[in-house]
C-alpha cells in the first residue's frame, strides 16, 4: 500500500514539474560591464523593469563583469560555447564578430518587428554594426570628443572666458597666452597639450578633411597628406618639447589628479564622460564645453558600447525583445539621464529635458559629424601601427615618412597575414 | 677580551642598520597603502605620507560598496577547501616521488618540472573547454579539483625536495616491521613533515585567497565570487577610487599578514632542504 | 623480497596516481590541444582550421615584434632574477646575524608577498610618478633627477625590475631556512682562524648554498619568463613597447584578437627557447655542485 501511494506521489511531482517547466518563462542570460555604482542600480532597475513587463514569459539574468576584465571572461566564455544570450561589446569591431558567424543578424527580427533601424538610431553608431546586407549589432552607448576650457585661466591670461577658440590656429593663440613655465624649464601650466587626453593624430587627419581610406576602399595611413599632416603635428609637439611634455603627462593621471581638474591645462580634448568626473572631484571647476577646434573642418571622434546576440542562442525571438527594450526611449532616456551617457536612440537623445543641458547639446551636435575608426577586417589593429609611428616620430626614432611607411607595411603584412591563415 | 668584545658590536651596528633602513623601503608600500586608504578623495593623489583627516568611514564605506561579506564568506570556504586538499595530496603525491621506487617515476617527476615552462596563457582555453565539457563551469569544481589531484607542479616540487631529505633508514626500518606504505605515510613521514607541510599550507593559502583569475572566468554567479573580484569593482572605466580600494585592499590583506606573523618560525624550519636539490 | 618490491611499485604508483590524473587530463592534455591549435587558425568560435606550419612561418618572418618582445623578456628574466637571489641571499645572511627582532623584521620583508597583486601595482605606480611620485622625491634629496620611470623608454623595464625586488620575501625565507642548517661552529672556526665577514660569505656561506642558490634561480627564471600582469596593468606594454613581454603579446592575441592559433604557436616557440636556455643552466649548476 505504501509503495504504491510513493510511486503515485513520484508521477503526480514530476507531471507538476513538467507542467510548471513548459510554462515556466525563458530564461535569457545577459552580461554587461555595469559592475558597481549607480550604472548598477540603473542596470539592475532597468532589467527588473523589463521582468516585470514580461512575467511569466522572458525572465532576464544578468552579470555585471568589471570593464577592465569583460573581455576575458567573454573570450573564454565564447571559446567553449558558454557565452550568454545578450552580451555587451565594443562598437568598433562589431564587423569581426560579424565575419566570424558569432552574432546573429538582426535585420530579419526587426523586419517582423515592423523596426526600422535607421529611424531609431544615429547613423555613425548603427553604421558600425552593419556587415554587408545584415546588422549584427544594435548600437548602445556612444561618446564624442569634445574641447573643455578653464575659464579660471583664460580670465587669468586675459582672455574672455566665454569665448572658446573656434579655429585650430586660435587654440595655439590662446594656448600660448596661458603657459607658464617654471625656473627648471618645467611646465606649471600649459595652455593645450596635443597629447593629453583625448587628443590624438587621427582627430587632427580629420580636422583637415582627409581620410585613411583611400578611393579603393584600402586603408592607407603613409598618402603623402597624412605625411605632410604629421610633420605638422611633430612640430606642434617639438615646440612645446617632447621630454617636457611627457614629463607633465606622467605627473598627472587620471581621476582626481589630472591636470585640468587641478588647474594645471587650460585646454583638454576629453571625453563628454569627462563632465562626470568633473563634477566628482572638481566640482567647483569654472569651465567651458566647445566643439574641437578645427583646422579645415568640425571633427571628432566616437567609440562605444553594442548589444549582440550570439547566433547559438536558444532563445533569440525574447533576446531580441530585451535587447529592443533596452535599446528604446525610454531606458535610454534614464541612461542618459542617471548617468549622462551619450545614447544611440535618437529620440532619446533629442529629448527636451537632455536638450535644454548645453553641455548635453553640444555632444548630441557632435554626433552629428563625428567618425569612428574605420573597421578594416583583416588588419583590425590597424590604428595601433598608426599610433605606433606617431610616437616613433614623437621620440624622434624616425622620420614621419619612414615611420608611416613603416606603419604601413606592417598593416600590409597584417592584411597578408590573415589571407594566409583564411584560405577558404 | 675587550677588542673580541667591541667586533661584535660593531659587526651587530652593520647588520642591524642595514637591516633597518632596508625595512624601512621595504615597508614604504605598505605604509603608503595604509595612508592612501584613510586619505579624503582630495588628497589622495598627493605626496603627503599623513593624512590631514583620517576618513575612518572609508573602510566602512569600502565595505558597503560590494558584498564584502559574502564574498568573504566565499573567499575563506574556497581558501580551506583548497588548502586541505593541496596538503593532503600534495604531500602524498610528492612522497611517493621522493621514496618510493614505481615504475616511470622518474620520467613523470621530469615531465611534471617541464609543464612548468610552458606560459600559462594559452592552456586557459583549453582547460576552460575541458570543464565546460564535463558541464562544471559557474560552479566552483574546476578551483577544487586540481587541488584535491595533488595541486600543482610547483607543490609537488617543493614537498619532493622535502621528503628526500628525510633518512631512508626510518622508512625501511618501518617497512621491515611489516607497516603498510598508508600506514608510514600518516604515522611517521606527515607528523615530523610538519614544518614542510605548515609552509606548503600557507603558500597554498595565499594563493587561494588571492587568486582572481580562475574565480573570474569559471564563475557566472555573482554570488559565487571571491574578494579579489569584488576589489576590482573599485576600478570603473576613467577613475579608480584609490582610497576605497585601498581600504578594501588592507582588510582583504589583513587575515594574511595576522596568519604569516603566527605561522612564520614554522616556514622557516619547513624549508630545511638536507641535501642536494638534483 | 619479489613481492614486497612490487607491493611498494603498485602503492607508490597508487599514491601518485591523483596527480597523475592531473597531469594528463588538465596539464599535459590542454598542452597536446595548444600544440594543434598551433598549427591551425582559431578564433575561438569556429573550430579550428588546420594550416600546417604558417603560423611558425609568419613569425619567423614577419613578426618583428615577436622578437623584440623576447629581448624584453629575456632583459627582464636576466636582469630580474640574479639581482633578487643575490640581494635576498644577503638579506637572509643579514637576518641570520640578528636575532634579536628577527621575527619583526621578517613580516615586514614577507609583507609584499601577502598583499593583493592588483592595488599593489597601482601603488607602485604613484611611487613612480616623475614629479610626485615617493622615489623621485627621495632622489632629488641626494640632489638626483630621476627618470621618468614607467614613461620612458629606457628606464620602464628598469623600472618593474626594481619592483620586482621587493618581492624576495620568498626567496629570503628559503634561504633563511639552508642558512640555519650550516652549523654555528663552522663560522666560529673561520672567524678563530681570522677570517672576516666578507670572506666567511663568499668562502663558505655562498658555495654552502650553491644548491639553493640554484634552485631559486632556475624556478626565478620560469615565473620570471612569464611577466605578464604588470605589463599590461601598469604599462600596457610601453612606452613603444619597451614593456611588452612575450606573454603579454600571448595573452593579447588570445583574448583581445581571438587568435589563438598564432598565440598557441608563439608560446611554443618561447618554449622551444627556454627549454636549451634552462638546460644550459642546469648544466652549470651540475658543474658547479660537483665541485
Amino acid at each position: 500500500m505504501l509503495r504504491k501511494k510513493s510511486l503515485f506521489l513520484v508521477i503526480l511531482v514530476s507531471l507538476l514539474l513538467m507542467i510548471t517547466s513548459l510554462y515556466a518563462a525563458v530564461k535569457i542570460q545577459f552580461w554587461h560591464m555595469y559592475d558597481s555604482g549607480p550604472a548598477k542600480e540603473l542596470m539592475d532597475s532597468l532589467i527588473a523593469e523589463f521582468n516585470e513587463m514580461h512575467k511569466g514569459e522572458i525572465e532576464v539574468e544578468d552579470l555585471g563583469i568589471s570593464f577592465w576584465d569583460y573581455w576575458d571572461k567573454l573570450g573564454v566564455a565564447i571559446a567553449a560555447g558558454q557565452e550568454p544570450d545578450v552580451f555587451q561589446n565594443d562598437l568598433g569591431n562589431v564587423g569581426g564578430r560579424a565575419d566570424s558567424g558569432l552574432l546573429e543578424n538582426l535585420l530579419p527580427y526587426l523586419k517582423e518587428k515592423g523596426v526600422n533601424p535607421d529611424e531609431v538610431f544615429f547613423e555613425e553608431p548603427l553604421k558600425m554594426c552593419k556587415l554587408g546586407e545584415g546588422l549584427y549589432a544594435l548600437p548602445f552607448e556612444t561618446d564624442v570628443r569634445l574641447l573643455f576650457y578653464n575659464k579660471k585661466l583664460f580670465k587669468e591670461a586675459g582672455l574672455d572666458p566665454n569665448t572658446p577658440p573656434k579655429t585650430w590656429d586660435e587654440l595655439w593663440e590662446f594656448a600660448d597666452k596661458i603657459t607658464k613655465v617654471n625656473e627648471d624649464g618645467s611646465y606649471d601650466v600649459l595652455g593645450f597639450n596635443p597629447i593629453y587626453g583625448q587628443s590624438y593624430f587621427w582627430m587632427y587627419v580629420w580636422g583637415n578633411g582627409k581620410s585613411f581610406i583611400d578611393e579603393n576602399g584600402n586603408i592607407v595611413v603613409n598618402s603623402p597628406e597624412i605625411v605632410k599632416l604629421l610633420e605638422e603635428w611633430q612640430e606642434m609637439i617639438d615646440k612645446l618639447g617632447v621630454e617636457k611634455l611627457d614629463e607633465f603627462n606622467a605627473t598627472y593621471g587620471w581621476g582626481p589628479s589630472d591636470a585640468f581638474l587641478n588647474n594645471k591645462l587650460g585646454m583638454v580634448i576629453q571625453v563628454g564622460n569627462f563632465i562626470s568626473q568633473i563634477k566628482t572631484f572638481a566640482p567647483d571647476l569654472e569651465y567651458g564645453v566647445a566643439y574641437i577646434p578645427y583646422p579645415k573642418t568640425y571633427a571628432s571622434w566616437s567609440n562605444g558600447f553594442s548589444l549582440e546576440l550570439s547566433s547559438r542562442s536558444k532563445h533569440k525571438k525574447e533576446a531580441i525583445e530585451f535587447m529592443l527594450f533596452l535599446t528604446s526611449k525610454e531606458p535610454q532616456f534614464k541612461l542618459a539621464k542617471t548617468l549622462s551617457s551619450l545614447v544611440c536612440n535618437v529620440k532619446a537623445a533629442y529629448d527636451p529635458e537632455l536638450m535644454s543641458n548645453p553641455e548635453w547639446r553640444i555632444q548630441v551636435n557632435t554626433l552629428n559629424f563625428t567618425k569612428f575608426r574605420p573597421f578594416v577586417l583583416e588588419a583590425p589593429k590597424w590604428y595601433e601601427e598608426l599610433q605606433k609611428a606617431v610616437d616613433e616620430v614623437k621620440y624622434g626614432k624616425k622620420t614621419p615618412q619612414k615611420a608611416l611607411d613603416d606603419a604601413q607595411k606592417r598593416i600590409l603584412s597584417e592584411i597578408e597575414k590573415y589571407r594566409l591563415t583564411h584560405k577558404k | 677580551m675587550g677588542k673580541f668584545v667591541k667586533k661584535i658590536s660593531i659587526r651587530k651596528l652593520i647588520v642591524y642598520s642595514i637591516l633597518i633602513g632596508l625595512s624601512v623601503v621595504f615597508i614604504i608600500p605598505l605604509v603608503w597603502m595604509i595612508s592612501t586608504s584613510l586619505k579624503p578623495d582630495d588628497e589622495v593623489m598627493l605626496a603627503k605620507l599623513f593624512p590631514s583627516k583620517p576618513q575612518w568611514s572609508n573602510y566602512i564605506n569600502a565595505i558597503k560598496s560590494f558584498p564584502f561579506l559574502r564574498y568573504l564568506m566565499n573567499t575563506v570556504f574556497l581558501t580551506v577547501v583548497i588548502t586541505f586538499g593541496t596538503v593532503l595530496t600534495g604531500s602524498l603525491v610528492a612522497y611517493s616521488f621522493a621514496k618510493m621506487k614505481w615504475k616511470g617515476r622518474n620520467l613523470f617527476f621530469y615531465i611534471t618540472i617541464a609543464t612548468m615552462f610552458i606560459p600559462g596563457q594559452v592552456l586557459i582555453v583549453p582547460v576552460y573547454i575541458i570543464y565546460s565539457k564535463i558541464g562544471l563551469v559557474n560552479t566552483y569544481f574546476p578551483l577544487i579539483i586540481p587541488a584535491f589531484l595533488g595541486g600543482g607542479a610547483f607543490t609537488i616540487f617543493l614537498l619532493r625536495q622535502f621528503f628526500i631529505a628525510l633518512p631512508d633508514e626510518l622508512i625501511e626500518a618501518a617497512r621491515l616491521d611489516g607497516a603498510s606504505e598508508l600506514k608510514i605515510f600518516f604515522k611517521l613521514i606527515l607528523p615530523i613533515s610538519k614544518p614542510a607541510l605548515i609552509t606548503v599550507s600557507i603558500f597554498t593559502i595565499l594563493f587561494a585567497w588571492n587568486d582572481f583569475f580562475g574565480p573570474l572566468i569559471y564563475l557566472h554567479k555573482s554570488e559565487l565570487w571571491t574578494l579579489s573580484i569584488g576589489l576590482r569593482s573599485f576600478q570603473q572605466r576613467y577613475t579608480t577610487n584609490w582610497n576605497l580600494l585601498m581600504a578594501a585592499s588592507t582588510l582583504t590583506s589583513l587575515p594574511m599578514i595576522v596568519m604569516y606573523f603566527l605561522l612564520q618560525d614554522k616556514i622557516v624550519n619547513g624549508f630545511k632542504l638536507r641535501g642536494g636539490i638534483f | 623480497m619479489k613481492n614486497y618490491h612490487s607491493k611498494q611499485r603498485t602503492v607508490g604508483f597508487l599514491f601518485a596516481l591523483p596527480w597523475l590524473i592531473n597531469l594528463f587530463i588538465f596539464v599535459l592534455l590542454p598542452i597536446v590541444i595548444s600544440l594543434y591549435l598551433s598549427f591551425t587558425n582559431y578564433d575561438m568560435f569556429n573550430p579550428p582550421k588546420w594550416i600546417g606550419f604558417t603560423n611558425y612561418k609568419i613569425l619567423f618572418k614577419y613578426d618583428f615584434s615577436f622578437w623584440k618582445a623576447l629581448g624584453n623578456t629575456l632583459y627582464y628574466m636576466f636582469g630580474s632574477v640574479f639581482l633578487k637571489v643575490f640581494l635576498a641571499l644577503v638579506l637572509a645572511v643579514l637576518l641570520n646575524n640578528a636575532r634579536k627582532g628577527m621575527g619583526i623584521f621578517r613580516t615586514i620583508f614577507f609583507l609584499p608577498v601577502v598583499l593583493p597583486t592588483i592595488p599593489v601595482m597601482f601603488l607602485w605606480m604613484m611611487l613612480f610618478n616623475p614629479r610626485n611620485g615617493l622615489i623621485n622625491k627621495i632622489l632629488g634629496f641626494f640632489g638626483i633627477k630621476g627618470p621618468m620611470w614607467l614613461s620612458s623608454p629606457t628606464w620602464s623595464k628598469p623600472a618593474l625590475i626594481l619592483m620586482s625586488l621587493w618581492g624576495i620575501g620568498g626567496i629570503i625565507i628559503i634561504f633563511l631556512a639552508a642558512l640555519q642548517e650550516i652549523p654555528k661552529h663552522v663560522y666560529e672556526a673561520a672567524r678563530l682562524d681570522g677570517a672576516n665577514e666578507v670572506q666567511i660569505f663568499f668562502k663558505i656561506t655562498m658555495p654552502l648554498l650553491t644548491p639553493i642558490i640554484f634552485f631559486n634561480i632556475l624556478t626565478g627564471l620560469i615565473a620570471a619568463s612569464q611577466v605578464f600582469a604588470e605589463a599590461y596593468i601598469m604599462t600596457g606594454g610601453g612606452p613603444l613597447e619597451s614593456t611588452t613581454f612575450v606573454n603579454l603579446k600571448i595573452y593579447l592575441l588570445a583574448f583581445k584578437q581571438s587568435n589563438m592559433g598564432y598565440a598557441s604557436a608563439m608560446a611554443w616557440m618561447m618554449f622551444l627557447v627556454l627549454v636549451p636556455l634552462s638546460l644550459v643552466v642546469y648544466k652549470v649548476f651540475k658543474k658547479m655542485t660537483a665541485v
